[in-house]
């Protein structure tokens, strides 16, 4: 390793030799040059065969960092600061790249040197029965699905850290990630990353699988809710403008009596009540067996739920404590910074948002008010390509509306719009995505009304 | 009352519909960009093309005004579908039904030639009617399987099929010209194992016609809906769609079995097989696609009498597949499924007999509530029958 590698990837791993090897193997296979790849592996206390295996792929441009066990943040900044060339991608030990991958992210670099670039990594197409397994891979499907969709605000919780890439330059000015953080410091760094301007990006080519059916299990997933209710106090407190949308907030300002009580009793019942959730726990897999999926679900969300107030008492030890940190500093939702007027055009409404990037948007047509362009907490700012699909997916009644009374969709007499104008609203109800079993919903409607309408016109002429 | 079966394109209206003087009310199915997008029910007034547009846009659902938004502000445009990059089969199981499976072949043949192969599985004919059809036309192949069954009939098709896909239709319906296309488009997610299509009726000449149609028929809206075991349960895969129009990855026969041949038509169970399969296929952990682009029409039973027996048909096979859950996947919320159908058929049946307004007519829900009782032993006589 004489040259200067242009680019670095920075694998944190934790015991998983086997998993890291498929991955150090992917990345022999790219279609980027090798010689100009520079793999920094952070075995962050490995005790299984890791060191062995670095050891045996000596033709691998390798560079080891051994780290005692900082966790996932901590082994990604210690890698970073170890890698020497000007690109840094960060990628996960079970995170299988696709031969484009590398090449994906430095294109995309090129394109926009300022910019953090998120490559896709959904789950590994795996058929499961396990309820646990099709949460899983629902989430990470979903998630990045979402990313891809035309006219996709990129938001801080889009931010993972399994694929990702910067110059270095950019992580040393944003600080890298919060190592205090064992859950979560993927949005953290989101967080920071967007209100500090910097574009995030997402390369589609940029692709690999995740192996999560081998790496995320159910007790680890415990294990995480409790380091994410942990994560979430400690980000609330450094980021108070992104508590409102935290779920340890969330549930005590939404919270009823009820709730309330039980969860005072969870927060104070401390380790006394752990060994009842580990029994309730071994309840999951044959609930799942007989096919009693909610029973299954339910039970499984509650865990979750246990286990995330466990990590919230970690850091806020009385009930007491919870209630006033989440209940005070409730900002207003504020005047919008901007009012759009689409009448006079969606081009010219499009130009202005590329031209003001405002935070919250009244969209009007005329004088009637079709909704707005909402406020987000760590959300980019709103630009022209975000109008067009968001019109479409949320504002189409309203604006549908609007138009026909404009005469734009047809010539109308004062009369026939007033009857489109009524259809225009019924329609509302079932505009917008889905899902079983209310599919032929509408159409139902439809015909009952219809045919009633029918009945009723012949009873008049009978 | 016949009501008039039509297919527009809001952009290419027709300067007049011409049709017969019967015809009072129309159901439209709604076209945006020559994409199927949404429906209307009208009544027919005058022939002023003018009137008719505003007609159709008052009765539109959300689906075509979607569709619509979409294209006027060219977000996601719609398009025809491209060539699919698997290859395709197409397979119609028929039984002595030549008038209708003449115009299902005419259908067929109308299709782009991707190089699709079109097989027709003759099962247990009792005339020679089908071949000699079949014979006529040299891009057809003929497969005779003398057992009976439509998914004995089914599972030969399968095995004769040696393509990616293999799309299934009835000999009672006409498919769209792009609706194979459609259909294979959904297979590039490698868990997808089956793909489904909206189904309109051909034609709506009898009351017994409108009334299966009036009560979803085999119609499942026009919104493209990914079936996932995560939100879906497996026992409810039938939402997903039914045989008349379907495709599934032919690896399907490896990864959850062929289709139960103790079920659907032919047996005792008399339908089912789609829906069992349907189920399988999401318990297993795998996809169901359906996607309303890929189109088909589908003529129902004329007469009151076929369509009771139909539904009647249903009734039996849906409790059959429960049974068949429970008895032999031990599948314990299966119970629960058919304490819940048995909760809803026994109001439905109060409300009939007490003539609320809504409720079906007394016999239908009678013979509902029979149906579903017969299943579990005919499912258990007919599994014993193939033994």
């Amino acid at each position: 390793m004489t040259t200067m590698p242009s680019v670095s990837i920075v694998i944190p791993t934790h015991n998983r030799a086997e998993r890291l090897e498929q991955t150090l193997g992917a990345l022999e296979r790219q279609t980027y040059p090798l010689a100009q790849m520079e793999i920094v592996v952070c075995a962050d206390g490995c005790r299984d065969g890791t060191r062995a295996l670095l050891d045996r792929l000596g033709h691998l441009p390798l560079s080891v960092v051994e780290l005692p066990g900082l966790g996932p943040a901590g082994a990604r900044n210690a890698g970073a600061a170890a890698a020497r060339a000007p690109f840094l991608i960060f990628l996960d030990d079970d995170v299988e790249p696709l031969p484009d991958f590398v090449a994906a992210h430095v294109e995309a670099h090129e394109a926009q040197p300022q910019a953090a670039i998120l490559g896709p990594y959904p789950p590994c197409p795996m058929a499961s029965r396990s309820a646990f397994r099709l949460g899983v891979r629902h989430w990470w499907t979903q998630h990045f699905a979402a990313l891809v969709e035309p006219g996709h605000r990129m938001r801080y919780t889009d931010v993972l850290t399994g694929n990702l890439s910067m110059a270095r330059s950019t992580w040393d000015a944003i600080g890298g990630l919060d190592p205090r953080l064992r859950a979560r410091e993927d949005y953290e760094l989101g967080l920071r990353l967007i209100e500090g301007g910097v574009p995030v990006v997402v390369a589609p080519r940029a692709f690999g699988h995740h192996h999560e059916h081998e790496t995320m299990l159910v007790d680890k997933s415990f294990r995480r809710s409790r380091e994410e209710g942990r994560a979430d106090i400690l980000i609330a407190q450094t980021h108070p403008q992104a508590r409102n949308d935290l779920k340890a907030v969330i549930w005590r300002r939404w919270s009823s009596r009820k709730s309330d009580l039980l969860d005072r009793l969870l927060l104070g019942g401390g380790r006394g009540t752990d060994w009842i959730m580990d029994l309730l726990a071994r309840l999951l897999p044959p609930l799942d067996r007989i096919g009693f999926r909610r029973l299954h679900s339910l039970l499984f969300r509650s865990l979750q739920s246990y286990w995330y107030i466990r990590g919230v008492g970690d850091r806020l030890p009385t009930f007491r404590a919870w209630r006033s940190f989440a209940l005070e500093g409730r900002d207003p939702v504020g005047k919008p910074d901007l009012r759009l007027d689409l009448r006079d055009g969606i081009e010219a409404a499009e130009a202005t948002l590329d031209r003001l990037r405002p935070g919250f948007v009244e969209l009007r047509y005329g004088h009637r008010i079709l909704g707005h362009l909402p406020r987000a907490i760590g959300a980019e700012p709103w630009a022209g390509r975000h109008l067009r699909p968001y019109l479409v997916r949320h504002l189409g009644p309203a604006y549908l509306r609007a138009l026909a009374a404009d005469d734009v969709i047809v010539p109308l007499t004062h009369d026939e719009f007033a009857r489109l104008d009524t259809s225009l609203g019924y329609m509302a109800m079932h505009y917008g995505p889905r899902r079983s079993p209310w599919t032929w919903d509408e159409q139902y409607q439809q015909w009952r009304g219809f045919l009633s309408a029918w009945e009723a016109k012949a009873d008049r002429r009978a | 009352m016949a009501i008039a079966v039509l297919d527009l394109d809001i952009d290419r209206l027709p300067p007049a519909l011409n049709l017969a003087a019967k015809y009072e009310r129309a159901l439209v199915l709604l076209r945006v960009a020559g994409r199927p997008a949404g429906q209307a029910l009208i009544s027919l007034g005058t022939d002023d093309p003018d009137d008719l547009q505003k007609r159709l846009l008052r009765a539109a659902d959300s689906a075509f005004w979607e569709a619509w938004l979409r294209d006027r502000l060219r977000v996601a445009v719609p398009q025809d579908p491209p060539p699919p990059s698997l290859t395709t089969t197409v397979a119609v199981c028929t039984r002595d039904r030549t008038e209708d499976l003449e115009r299902c072949i005419a259908a067929l043949l109308a299709m782009p030639d991707d190089g699709q192969e079109i097989i027709i599985v003759d099962n247990a004919p009792a005339t020679q009617g089908t071949r000699e059809l079949v014979a006529r036309f040299p891009r057809l192949r003929y497969v005779l399987e003398e057992r009976p069954g439509l998914d004995v009939a089914r599972n030969r098709a399968l095995r004769e099929a040696r393509t990616d896909i293999v799309a299934f239709t009835d000999d009672d319906a006409a498919p769209d010209p792009l609706w194979l296309r459609a259909l294979a488009g959904n297979f590039a997610d490698p868990l997808v194992l089956a793909a489904t299509g909206s189904t309109m009726p051909m034609e709506l000449e009898s009351d017994a016609q409108i009334a299966f149609q009036s009560y979803g028929g085999f119609l499942r809206g026009f919104k493209r809906i990914v079936y996932d075991p995560f939100s879906q349960s497996p026992l409810l895969g039938w939402h997903a769609g039914a045989g008349v129009n379907m495709a599934l990855r032919r690896s399907v026969v490896d990864l959850v079995g062929s289709f139960d041949e103790a079920l659907d038509a032919g047996t005792a169970t008399q339908a089912g097989g789609d829906s069992d399969m349907f189920r399988r296929i999401l318990a297993a952990g795998y996809r169901i696609v359906y996607d309303p682009e890929a189109l088909n029409w589908h003529r129902h039973r004329r007469s009151q009498a076929e369509l009771t027996r139909q539904l009647y048909g249903y009734e039996v096979a849906g409790s059959a597949v429960l049974c068949k859950a429970l008895l032999y996947e031990r599948d314990l919320s299966s119970l629960t499924e058919f304490l819940r159908w048995l909760r809803r058929e026994l109001g439905g049946f109060a409300r009939a007999a007490l003539r609320r307004p809504g409720a079906a007519p007394l016999p239908l829900a009678a013979s509902r509530l029979r149906g579903g009782a017969a299943g579990p032993g005919a499912y258990i006589t007919a599994r014993r029958g193939r033994a």
